[in-house]
């Protein structure tokens, strides 16, 4: 049978990994240690952090209201120092701008750094089709792309796997020691990389901000693979979503600041890059072609939504799936998004339509956590009650919901109606209870006998 | 001294499952010196279809409750997510309808019950005794919804005996979240786990909510593994500390109004 | 049209808000805590955060003295061989010590395309800006012998003078707006490369050098 939609194959994925304990732990113990660095950086860094979040989100508003002649800027600036612009209206036409550089250069063997944008278009995929080589490099992604997962986390790509069986992977795909620590499989990485990097014809990223003064592409990373990425192969690719403007190099004192708090609980992190064309007159060395792809893939739709364009603020720090206690106990891959948690949630129904992705909405309890630390100040919680809505409105929330619904509303509207479904309801609830297995009944409430307001009349009358 | 007038607002699981926890709202209300009237054609404030994305149900729904308590001055409720929902979100569900600036001005006279009586200075009226550990958990909605701060601990704190505790780090949802627990139970059914698993880890007698939703669930996960933690509604908390000067153990109040 | 022209028809036909902020720029002070003082007080800042990040921090008198400062952190490297970009101040130093200028290659910038960087344990560039309040290091390409000498080999040194020294990365990012707006290529180095990629323990070292240091001098 065809599934329509990917609601049920979600319910069994959360719930089978609700009940793994195991799967808890490795999570918990991950988010607890960001958690905790996050209010020392923060509290350590900023005096106002309300404001900063206000500020930014302004920031981001005023180039969204703008985003065409910010977009024009930037590809100006950027062409005037080199560089090649292009642009996608969806995935397919981005993956072929990539394998058609590729093919043009001769590349067989390409690295990447980590790019959810890249992982948005499944870039990886289609390039090993097509005969190319791709590496990635960045120590999360490397240990996901040999175990043939895709990022479970936005930011940590690897966060649920132990070190154990880092090194059990490790042990098999690259013949490190079974018994290595972190740091020995660290060092394995750069080892398996280091020719990588100086043999691949091509280097992928993605951008975290777009300067359009400048015409520049901002990168942040830690490890120092992205500027490897970037600086060694002879061609640079750049994936990057048209939203990731910002108007100038000065933002960047708030944004990266911003970014770092809210993403690694880091000050700021190791490196952050800004690239403006390929290799300069004035520079030693450098790739020789940089090629930089603008991907709407449905972000236009949600800026043409006056209630949604505000998830286009978002700079993918994650902080809203590390608060998120549905993220916490169902983890990233039951979503089978490219983008987990909240913001996941928010975006992939507008991004790969409604009706096969409308259930990701109904999977929160609406407790606002990550609106609450989201560092651009998008209402993902208030978003995510309007998708319901939109599902409900569009006519692709099934048919039980809206049933039980009106019913509800007919009941609910009249007291008199009320008691009657009520007594139907106790009769039922006699009937049906014996039929649950017992942990099952003891979890269903049970109506009381009288309610509040049968039983405040008779107890005001004995007053 | 004549008392000020309240109202109270009954949300539909008080109504429907835990009419005690009414009924103690009630009692402490008047012994703060409340004069405390109750209108039954109340049913709901509508926000079970909202949340589901339902609004035209809850809009129908909700004109009810805007009808009831049009003239009603001061209302109280015990739930944080109930009067977030009025308070909050009437605004945007009755837009564009006539009755939105009666639905609006509702949202400025409801109050949750732990901050109508902080905010109402009533905190010296509460006098009472409880011996033993108790753990507090504030709604997610009355936190971030109506940004709540210590007004139940506050309260709490003023119970002699009581030693009132909190989980460390940011707050945790239990796992509640309306029709997101029907439709998604074992999601729902781990995070009320991890966030009983909190409070036992603090050793807490007692877990005192101030929301019935929060409640109903986390009660539903003690039943469901046979544990005996008591979890009560800050009235009933309340009511029972300021009754007697206990000590030591509190049953599980279950039997429905004591008046 | 192409999808370029489709992309932006679509992006200007979608209603724009009635108020279209004006640009709000950064008020620094207001969100960050402060840092200000007197030009020393920026350098023990400066130090005390790069050495929290686990970066060395030096300081040289003049440049005799950093020249010793080097040798001597050259020299506990396991001997392996040094690049360093021809840049004023570094020649400046490595003047100032024969063994030091010995040990140390300084390649034609125009040349610096071909080394094979895997055969370097160090290298030595010079930077633009040092960050008081983020222990950050701001450099450019054409400034720092290319994209790559500071990333490649495992042991990163900068050699900066005390009026390089900024408070903010505000301030920074203004000055580079004016001086450096040609460049093709600039980084910001905020401590020696790190993942916490396996359960979020920090391991030194990455990809990047795992060991910085920065060497002050005046
Ligand atoms: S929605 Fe906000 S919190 Fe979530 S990833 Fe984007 S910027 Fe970060």
């Amino acid at each position: 049978m065809l599934t329509l939609t990917e609601h049920g194959g979600f319910r069994k994925r959360a719930a089978a990994k609700a009940r793994d304990p195991v799967h808890h732990e490795v999570i918990a113990k991950a988010i607890a240690s960001y958690e905790k660095a996050f209010e020392q950086t923060r509290a350590a860094q900023f005096t106002n952090w309300q404001q900063a979040r206000d500020l930014a989100a302004g920031i981001k508003d005023e180039v969204l209201a703008r985003l065409p002649e910010y977009l024009e800027q930037f590809e100006r600036n950027a062409t005037a120092q080199g560089a090649r612009v292009l642009w996608a209206e969806d995935a397919d036409q981005a993956r072929r701008h990539v394998v058609d550089i590729a093919r043009e250069h001769g590349a067989r063997l390409a690295v990447k750094s980590k790019s959810m944008a890249t992982e948005e278009i499944d870039l990886n995929e289609t390039l090993q089709r097509r005969g190319i080589e791709v590496l990635e490099s960045d120590l999360g992604e490397l240990i996901v792309q040999l175990a043939g997962e895709k990022p479970y986390h936005i930011v940590t790509p690897a966060m649920h796997r132990t070190k154990a069986e880092i090194a059990a992977l490790f042990h098999e795909k690259l013949g490190v020691d079974l018994d290595a620590d972190p740091q020995g499989l660290t060092m394995a990485a750069r080892r398996h990389l280091r020719q990588a990097f100086t043999q691949a014809d091509v280097g992928i990223t993605g951008a975290n901000f777009l300067l359009a003064e400048e015409g520049a592409v901002v990168m942040v990373e830690n490890e120092g693979n992205g500027r490897l990425t970037m600086a060694c192969p002879r061609v640079h690719v750049v994936v990057a979503g048209i939203e990731k403007i910002l108007p100038r190099l000065s933002d960047l004192a708030l944004f990266l600041p911003l970014l770092a708090t809210s993403g690694t609980a880091q000050a700021m992190t190791c490196y952050a890059s800004i690239v403006r064309g390929p290799r300069q007159p004035d520079e030693a060395d450098g790739p020789q072609r940089m090629v930089i792809i603008l991907l709407d893939n449905g972000r236009s739709r949600l800026l043409s939504s006056p209630l949604f364009r505000q998830s286009l603020r978002c700079i993918r720090c994650g902080a809203c799936l590390n608060a998120c206690p549905v993220f916490r106990t169902i983890g990233g891959h039951a979503y089978h998004t490219t983008y987990p948690g909240p913001i996941g949630s928010v975006i992939t129904p507008h991004l790969r339509g409604m009706g096969r992705w409308r259930h990701l909405a109904d999977a929160s309890s609406l407790c606002g956590a990550c609106t609450d630390v989201c560092p651009v100040r998008i209402d993902l919680h208030q978003l995510l009650l309007a998708n319901r809505r939109e599902a409900v409105r569009g006519g692709k929330a099934g048919w039980f919901w809206p049933a039980a619904m009106k019913l509800w509303a007919w009941a609910m509207r009249d007291r008199g109606r009320l008691a009657r479904l009520r007594d139907w309801g106790i009769l039922f609830e006699r009937l049906g209870r014996g039929a649950l297995p017992a942990a099952k009944r003891r979890r269903v409430p049970r109506l009381s006998r009288k309610t509040f307001a049968q039983l405040w009349e008779k107890n005001e009358q004995s007053r | 001294m004549k008392s000020e007038k309240v109202s109270l607002f009954i949300p539909c699981i008080v109504d429907q499952v835990y009419p005690e926890m009414g009924f103690a709202m009630a009692r402490v209300l008047r012994r703060c010196g409340y004069d405390v009237s109750y209108d039954p054609r109340q049913t709901c404030c509508g926000q079970p279809a909202f949340n589901a994305g339902h609004w035209d149900q809850a809009l129908s729904v909700a004109e009810v409750f805007v009808d009831v308590f049009k003239d009603a001055g001061c209302i109280v409720g015990p739930s944080g997510s109930c009067t977030a929902m009025v308070r909050n979100y009437y605004p945007r569900l009755f837009e564009s309808h006539p009755k939105r600036e009666t639905a609006t001005r509702l949202g400025e006279n409801i109050f949750e019950f732990t901050e109508f009586l902080v905010r109402e200075n009533k905190l010296d009226r509460i006098r009472g005794s409880w011996k033993g550990r108790a753990g507090y958990h504030m709604s997610c909605h009355s936190l971030r919804e109506l940004r709540l701060g210590d007004e139940g601990l506050r309260i709490l704190k003023r119970i002699d005996g009581c030693e009132v505790v909190e989980p460390a780090g940011e707050h945790v949802c239990c796992g509640f979240g309306g029709v997101f627990s029907v439709k998604h139970e074992a999601i729902a059914e781990t995070m009320g786990g991890a966030r009983l698993a909190q409070f036992r880890a603090l050793g807490v007698d007692v877990v005192v909510a101030n929301d019935p939703g929060c409640i109903l669930h986390m009660r539903q996960e003690t039943a469901a593994r046979d544990e005996r933690l008591p979890i009560l509604h800050l009235v009933e908390f309340l009511d029972q500390a300021m009754d007697r000067a206990s000590d030591g153990y509190m049953e599980q109040c279950a039997g429905g109004p004591r008046c | 049209m192409n999808s370029r022209d489709k992309i932006l028809a679509r992006l200007r036909a979608t209603p724009r808000p009635a108020e279209c902020a004006p640009a709000h720029r950064l008020a620094d002070r207001a969100i960050y805590h402060d840092c200000d003082g007197g030009s020393e007080e920026l350098i023990a800042r400066f130090g005390a955060r790069l050495t929290q990040l686990q970066g060395e921090f030096h300081r040289a008198a003049d440049v005799k003295a950093a020249a010793e400062v080097l040798l001597r952190i050259t020299d506990d490297s396991a001997g392996g061989r040094c690049i360093a970009h021809a840049h004023p101040l570094i020649r400046s130093v490595l003047d100032q010590n024969e063994r030091l200028a010995e040990g140390i290659e300084l390649p034609d910038p125009g040349t610096l395309d071909s080394p094979d960087f895997a055969q370097y344990e160090i290298g030595i560039t010079a930077a633009d800006y040092l960050v008081a309040r983020t222990g950050g290091i701001v450099l450019h390409a054409a400034g720092a012998g290319g994209r790559r000498m500071s990333v490649l080999p495992p042991f990163h040194i900068v050699l900066a003078r005390r009026d390089q020294v900024v408070s903010s990365l505000d301030e920074a990012l203004a000055r580079i707006r004016e001086t450096s707006s040609g460049s093709g290529y600039g980084t910001i180095i905020t401590g020696p490369s790190r993942t916490g990629d396996i359960e979020k323990i920090i391991i030194l070292g990455a990809h990047g050098p795992k060991r910085l240091a920065v060497v002050l001098i005046g």
